[in-house]
């Protein structure tokens, strides 16, 4: 009967799999131990990763015979390989684990000390958790926007367009979507409003920079472009955990496509109006749109208008325009030569124009900046 | 002559706006709980029967005062007199309470005359235990009652989001509010 612990390599680079793969095998599979995958029992790959197939191919010719755990969304055509099917639950992977440790002769049960819980709260869970604020939507992580030197952009050419199609489709027909573009597989759940993707902040503002076509010429992936699939069993009750909200992804996605542009449809001299306030406790946004959406929403204004109002860079007034258009936040407005620029009825807006309401000028400061400063913590 | 350095929150019993004051003031904030002895006692052992007081110091020295007022109706004699003096109201609707839309509809009539002379934002606790109503429904149940303000989801607990909270109602009273040297995040720890 051996003791001797399991040697596990995990292949591939640092994604947010690779790390929760890492703290499960370091904390909760005590028989387990990380070594380089030239000394190990067995690797671990996550094949829906990027390029993770070659990967595969030149680890398996250099280390034939090695027991390989693929991770995958569908079952693999490679044989030879353990499958583990996506989203990750810790009982099927201690399976596969177990299954190279009889492969192994190291299977004495005494000494599978397995952290296993008999609920539904699997070992696994508890490491995503742990892991969850390392990749949520993290505000000073992807402070840097890239902006583009151009105006206008195309967002059907980008992630928001498949993302809105794929929402609208899921939405109609209630169906858990996938999404395939070449990067990593996006998942859509409607009856939660929760979608699921395999990548950080960092990762996905990175794709966001290309067109879906850019991308695909770049990586040769699904040259015959993006495509929308049901997700078999992708109706379930409890979605995966690293799941976000529809909105506050649609919303982020739409701001990185924008990278300073505006919508093709918004011109910079249409009035434009913000039919609410997006729930900015809840979304990625930078500190200058709380300012851009206080005068959308009190007053129709062009985004050429809106940049000179605010005397912000015209990539923050954009890229908000942007997200709150693709999260259908904002109406266009008709201009009047005489009356309010509004499409709300005039009484209403007379309501409205009762209180009192400082122009949108910049103020030099005050009481009210020394407030803002402080709750900034400056 | 009114001093107005005063942000007042207000809402329902066990919206939050204790929670929400401890989260901003840099003072252990004055509280005036006791044990709840009318129908309070149902969602809270201890509740405010005066006011919650709590104090952000500015730059130079200047202090801007947080007051929360009891949430019970009995005490309302006292929220004129609390508002005077204030820049704005905070108001804290518990999503997950019977009739949400009743709570709104009151405190917004209630305080009325204070939100036409300065300024509003709402904020909605307890949203991830209760998602309905949605944002989009207390925006148009404001918008029948002929006001615009901010409305967004907000944790009580959580610094961040009350610091937000305040801060859109700062841009909702001037869009052109400018924090010289913004590194362009929300640097709220």
């Amino acid at each position: 009967m051996s003791d001797t612990p399991l040697k596990i390599a995990i292949l591939g680079p640092r994604t947010p799999c690779y790390d929760l793969l890492t703290h499960f095998i370091e904390h909760n599979c005590q028989f387990g131990l990380l070594v380089e995958p030239e000394q190990a029992d067995v690797c671990i790959l996550n094949l829906d990763g990027f390029d993770a197939e070659r990967l595969l191919h030149d680890h398996r010719q250099r280390n034939s015979g090695q027991p390989m755990i693929v991770l995958a969304l569908n079952k693999p055509a490679q044989e030879g390989c353990i499958w583990v099917k996506k989203p990750l639950q810790s009982r099927q992977l201690m399976d596969a684990l177990e299954t190279v440790r009889h492969l192994n002769g190291k299977n004495d049960s005494a000494a599978l000390k397995v952290v296993r819980n008999t609920d539904e709260t699997t070992a696994l869970n508890q490491a995503a958790r742990q892991l969850a604020s390392k990749h949520r939507a993290n505000h000073k992580a992807v402070h840097t926007v890239s902006v583009s030197k151009t105006k206008y952009y195309e967002p059907v050419e980008y992630l928001q367009g498949i993302l809105i199609k794929a929402y609208r489709q899921a939405v109609t027909t209630g169906i858990s979507l996938r999404i395939d573009t070449g990067w990593e597989p996006i998942f859509i759940y409607p009856h939660k409003r929760l979608v699921w993707v395999d990548a950080d902040d960092k990762k996905l503002q990175a794709f966001c920079h290309l067109s879906i076509r850019k991308f695909s010429h770049l990586t040769g992936e699904l040259a015959s472009g993006p495509t929308i699939t049901p997700e078999p069993g992708g109706d379930i009750d409890k979605p995966p955990d690293g799941c976000q909200s529809m909105e506050a992804f649609l919303w982020k996605v739409s701001w990185w496509n924008s990278a300073g542009r505006l919508p093709r449809g918004v011109k910079s001299s249409q009035l434009v109006r913000l039919k609410r306030w997006p729930n900015l406790t809840r979304l990625w946004c930078p500190a200058s749109a709380l300012q851009v959406a206080s005068l959308l929403y009190q007053t129709a204004k062009s985004p050429e208008d809106a940049v000179t109002a605010l005397a912000l860079p015209p990539a923050d007034v954009y890229s908000f325009i942007s997200a709150a258009r693709a999260t259908g936040l904002i109406e266009r407005v008709e201009e009047k030569r005489s009356g309010p620029p509004s499409n709300l009825p005039a009484e209403k807006e007379r309501r409205f124009d009762r209180r009192p309401r400082p122009e949108p000028a910049r103020s030099s400061g005050g009481f009210l900046r020394k407030i803002l400063r402080s709750l900034r913590g400056e | 002559m009114a001093l107005y350095n005063k942000l007042i929150f207000t809402g329902p019993v066990g919206a939050g706006k204790t929670t929400a004051i401890a989260s901003l003031s840099d003072e252990p904030p004055v509280r005036t709980d006791a044990l709840a002895s009318d129908m309070t006692r149902k969602f809270k052992q201890d509740t405010t029967v005066a006011l919650d007081y709590g104090v952000m110091t500015l730059e130079g020295g200047g202090k801007l005062h947080l007051y929360g007022t009891p949430g019970q109706e009995r005490f309302d004699f006292m929220w004129e007199i609390l508002t005077e003096g204030g820049i704005g109201l905070a108001l804290l609707i518990d999503n997950s309470s019977p009739d949400p839309f009743r709570d709104l509809r009151f405190f917004l009539g209630r305080f009325r005359p204070f939100i036409d002379q300065s300024g509003l934002a709402i904020g909605i606790t307890r949203m991830d235990l209760k998602s309905d109503p949605t944002l989009e429904a207390y925006n148009r149940e404001i918008e029948k009652l002929g006001l615009k303000a901010p409305v967004l989801e907000v944790d009580a607990r959580s610094r961040r989001d009350v610091s937000l909270l305040v801060q859109a109602l700062l841009f909702h009273l001037d869009p052109g509010l400018v924090v010289e040297d913004d590194d362009g995040q929300f640097a709220v720890s």
